[in-house]
């Protein structure tokens, strides 16, 4: 490796990774100011279920007043399931594991019917998530039985 | 394209990326719309200031009821865009932040415009940059802070004159009043002094002495005020961090130990990337099968380039064989890290560690690129050619066209490998800013919805809160982000759950 090329090297090596950054981020901000919409790192829900699973409680508040919080939704929670699911809004915010988020949806809506608790109940008691188990316990504290409920992994 | 243009087109770059990031985040509920609110009702400027005088028995910031109030008459000249006059004044000031960043680095040449690339991943990669962008009170005093001691430097480097002494002047006396750690700007005009730089004359460092002794008047025998005490505000000890009745408990008899520890701890925060807070982190909880890679990964890219600027501190100088520590940027650095510190005795928090985390950033510009140079003349070892059957008699086996330059060859290539190894690091802790201040705007748009009624308390109650429902309705419908969308191990690379 002869002196020119090391030092060309050597330069590249400190400035790129530097650089690509400040390229990659500065047009995702350029993308953020002129469309309010970053092009790396802030991805948004597509739905209101998907934002209930993603602890999105404004999002769930802005998306309810032009949504059915009852209808299924694909629902992508990658802190929580493996794979996207289609869920009811009620049933992601089970998932979101956050009690709060279970009283916004129905706050917002949504119907908790004694199959839908019972569902609920049964996601719950698979996560075994506390809160989300004693918000919905005080609801219905009877015996539970989840034979038949389909709990998203 | 020339080194200077390439360099400011990197700064452009990265001042684009940061403040849109922090213009996406929405005024904060918690530390905002009380002081908004409370401000608002002030009649004038004047009002808010006096106001601000006595606000608290601790602490005096009156400048940042005045910037509130400020803001708020632009706000409302715009047509109450509380959003636009408050996140936009804190994307400005952090684009203005690293474009003076580059003003005081002055790249001239390639190695300089390489070494800024690196330097500006040390700016905005260490942790104490990323609480001055994050949270806004509502107005980020660090930030400001920050700002004001890099241009004290730069008028300490420009030629002087009495507009120089009196515009370090006001800004020690606007830097002092915003947060107590403004008084480091004292400490920046003499240490850029004693290094022999002549911007501001003696005769101002004099004057801005006088007027630290009458902030001590003012705050003492004036107003009343006391100093923070044990028990303030939570802060860490050890692996712990602590509330404030366990620090009472534990601390009580014995503050000047929880002093020494948090000074020291703060001292240590900015090169070491540890501890956070006075909380050691990294050594908090181990988990088998989840090894922090974001500890190992912060730690070890401070500990590099730590050792680098202590590399270049303890270097002489060409001229005139002085110690680099005794450069104006390192000695600056040193008093800034020293009086921040000092400030913070109390309790620690990162973010009044920030601007010495911003001239940290600016010795690592001037040490990397003495740093390149060094490599760059790094000496062609060459190594005798192996010869099958040496002949002793013949004198040319020592000959200099005998040998290859192969060691060179592996050592360069080595250097280039670990070069690209620890810029790349940085590049990703630089990375973990964007993805922070995209949480700390998903945060801030969610407290819009759980700190107020019917899931919590509001900060201030609804019936007084005039501004509160507009506000509330700007962060509801900009600034869209969900970072729980995301791969979640990006999350704990960048140390967030």
């Amino acid at each position: 490796m002869d002196a020119a090329r090391y030092r060309t090297l050597l330069m590249v090596a400190l400035a790129a990774p530097g650089a690509v950054v400040a390229l990659l981020t500065g047009v995702s901000g350029m993308s953020a100011l002129v469309a309010d919409r970053p092009l790396i790192l802030a991805p948004v829900p597509r739905n209101a279920a998907e934002a209930a699973g993603n602890r999105d409680v404004a999002d769930v508040l802005v998306m309810s007043n032009a949504t059915d919080m009852n209808a299924r939704a694909e629902a992508r929670i990658p802190l929580r399931l493996h794979e996207p699911n289609l869920l009811t809004p009620l049933e992601a915010a089970v998932i979101s594991e956050r009690a709060y988020m279970i009283r916004l949806v129905r706050d917002r809506g949504a119907r908790l019917d004694a199959e839908e608790l019972r569902t609920l109940r049964c996601i719950a008691e698979a996560r075994k998530d506390r809160g989300t188990m004693a918000y919905l316990t005080a609801i219905d504290a009877g015996p539970l039985n989840c034979e038949g409920v389909k709990i998203p992994y | 394209m020339s080194p200077r243009a390439a360099a400011w087109l990197l700064t452009v770059l990265f001042a684009v990326a940061v403040s849109a990031s922090v213009f996406r985040i929405p005024i904060q509920v918690s530390d905002s719309v009380e002081i908004i609110e409370t401000v608002d009702r002030a009649p004038s400027v004047a009002a808010a200031f006096t106001e601000g005088l006595y606000a608290s028995r601790t602490m005096l910031r009156p400048m940042r009821q005045v910037g509130t109030k400020i803001l708020l008459a632009i706000a409302h000249g715009i047509g109450d865009r509380f959003n636009l006059a408050f996140r936009g004044f804190h994307a400005a000031t952090a684009a203005l932040l690293i474009v003076l960043f580059t003003y005081v680095a002055r790249p001239r040449d390639w190695t300089s415009v390489a070494a800024l690339c690196f330097a500006m991943l040390v700016l905005t990669g260490l942790h104490t940059f990323g609480g001055m962008m994050r949270e806004a009170y509502p107005i980020n005093h660090f930030l400001l802070i920050a700002i004001y001691g890099l241009a004290v430097f730069a008028i300490a480097e420009s030629k002087g004159g009495l507009l120089a002494d009196v515009a370090a002047c006001v800004l020690f006396v606007v830097a002092s009043l915003t947060l107590e750690s403004g008084l480091v700007i004292l400490g920046i005009g003499i240490a850029a002094c004693v290094a022999g730089l002549r911007g501001i004359s003696r005769g101002a460092l004099v004057a801005m002495a006088l007027l630290a002794a009458g902030y001590i008047v003012l705050r003492v025998p004036v107003l009343h005020m006391i100093g923070n005490t044990v028990g303030e505000r939570q802060t860490g000890f050890g692996t712990e961090m602590l509330n404030t009745s366990q620090l009472r408990e534990r601390f009580g008899d014995t503050p000047w130990l929880l002093y020494g520890y948090t000074i020291l701890g703060s001292m240590l925060t900015v090169p070491f990337s540890q501890p956070i807070a006075g909380q050691w982190t990294a050594f908090e909880r181990w988990d088998p099968g989840a090894p922090p890679l974001f500890f190992l990964n912060d730690i070890g890219t401070s500990l590099v380039v730590t050792g680098i600027i202590v590399w270049y501190m303890t270097r002489r100088r060409p001229p005139d064989g002085r110690r680099r520590w005794r450069d104006p940027a390192p000695l600056v650095m040193l008093a800034t890290l020293a009086g921040s510190a000092v400030l913070s005795y109390a309790y620690a928090k990162s973010e009044i560690m920030s601007a010495a985390g911003v001239f940290y950033a600016l010795v690592v510009y001037f040490a990397v690129r003495e740093l390149a140079e060094v490599l760059v003349r790094l000496p062609e070892v060459r190594l005798p050619q192996v010869r099958l059957k040496p002949d002793t008699t013949d004198e040319s086996t020592t000959d200099e066209s005998t040998h290859e330059p192969v060691v060179s060859a592996f050592r360069r290539t080595i250097v280039i490998l670990v070069v690209l190894f620890v810029t790349c690091a940085w590049a990703w802790r630089a990375m973990g800013l964007q993805y922070r201040l995209q949480r700390g705007a998903f945060d801030a748009r969610s407290e819009w919805v759980l700190r107020l009624p019917p899931y919590s308390t509001p900060p201030v109650p609804l019936s007084e809160a005039r501004l509160t429902p507009k506000m509330l309705d700007e962060a509801l419908h900009r600034g869209r982000t969900n970072p729980y969308l995301l791969w979640p191990p990006y999350a704990r690379l960048w140390g967030e759950n």
